[in-house]
């Protein structure tokens, strides 16, 4: 195996469905995601991402733009469309919905794995794999809901890193 | 009837709390194995407990272990519900006394067909 071939990636086939799992068992069956090209970026206002590690090494992040990251806590948690969530109920909704898709994802890949705490932030995550120092992205998934972006990606360390 | 929702997740705890009150349970929820076990030491008697397996404090496979060690609670169902769904997890939450297993991402369906295989009699699915 090269210095930096990646080991491992999920398809992207398994992507959608995990997302569309997720999506209609907790968040709404009648507002669907929808594949779109991927943007610049610059719309993501809030990240939420986990590792994972062990038989397989990874980080599962996602972004959303505002409106859909308030979006998902409203709706996780059950709340009215015009209450506005606070920082620690987007924090619980966007940490829950990583850490069960990364769940998900971890579970189709070799293992045995762990999963580590999910971590939210305004902005970008910044984390890293255990004594890993590089990251690649090997598969991600743009989607719009509810008119807004929505975007899951799985870095995997190199194996020379 | 009277559930226990053991989840580090306050948004999980939401989603199960939804789905069980629909179904006619009262519910107690608890932020970890450890905080479940007081509302035991307590006194509270639930019919089932809803268990995540990764939590802070006290896990949710540590606390299967504890209430299968303790007859007072001999009666109470146990359900794990959670993300880990490696095969030998499964195995393991089950071998120590866990009497069912929920994956999620979950639907109402999902929770309703476990209790009712559990013996847990439900009104009706949530729409």
């Amino acid at each position: 195996m090269s210095i930096g071939e990646i080991t491992h990636e999920p398809a992207l086939a398994d992507l959608e469905s995990i997302m569309n799992d997720c999506w209609s068992t907790f968040l709404s069956n009648i507002d669907p995601l929808e594949p779109v090209a991927p943007s610049d970026g610059s719309a993501y206002a809030w990240s939420a991402a986990i590792t994972v590690s062990g038989g397989w090494q990874a980080l599962v992040l996602m972004q959303f733009s505002r409106a859909a990251a308030h979006a998902v806590a409203q709706r996780m948690l059950g709340m009215g469309a015009d209450e506005e969530p606070v920082l620690d109920d987007l924090n619980d909704a966007l940490g829950e919905l990583v850490n069960v898709i990364g769940g998900n994802v971890k579970s189709l890949m070799p293992g045995p794995s762990q999963l580590s705490l999910p971590l939210v932030a305004q902005g970008t995550v910044s984390t890293s794999l255990p004594g890993r120092t590089e990251l690649v992205e090997a598969t991600s998934l743009d989607v719009r809901w509810l008119d807004e972006p929505v975007r899951l990606s799985i870095s995997v360390a190199s194996s020379g890193a | 009837m009277h559930a226990l929702i053991i989840d580090d997740s306050r948004t999980m705890r939401s989603i199960l709390r939804r789905i069980v009150t629909e179904l006619g349970f009262e519910t107690t929820e608890a932020g970890n194995g450890q905080e479940a076990l007081d509302a035991l030491e307590g006194g509270l008697v639930p019919s089932i407990c809803l268990i995540d397996w990764n939590m802070p404090l006290m896990d949710g496979y540590t606390f299967v272990t504890r209430v299968r060690a303790d007859p007072r609670w001999r009666d109470v169902t146990l359900m794990m519900v959670t993300t880990e769904s490696e095969h030998g997890q499964i195995v393991k939450a089950l071998a120590a006394g866990a009497h069912e297993y929920v994956i999620k991402p979950f639907t109402a369906d999902a929770i309703v067909d476990k209790l009712e295989l559990l013996g847990l009699t439900v009104s009706e699915v949530p729409a």
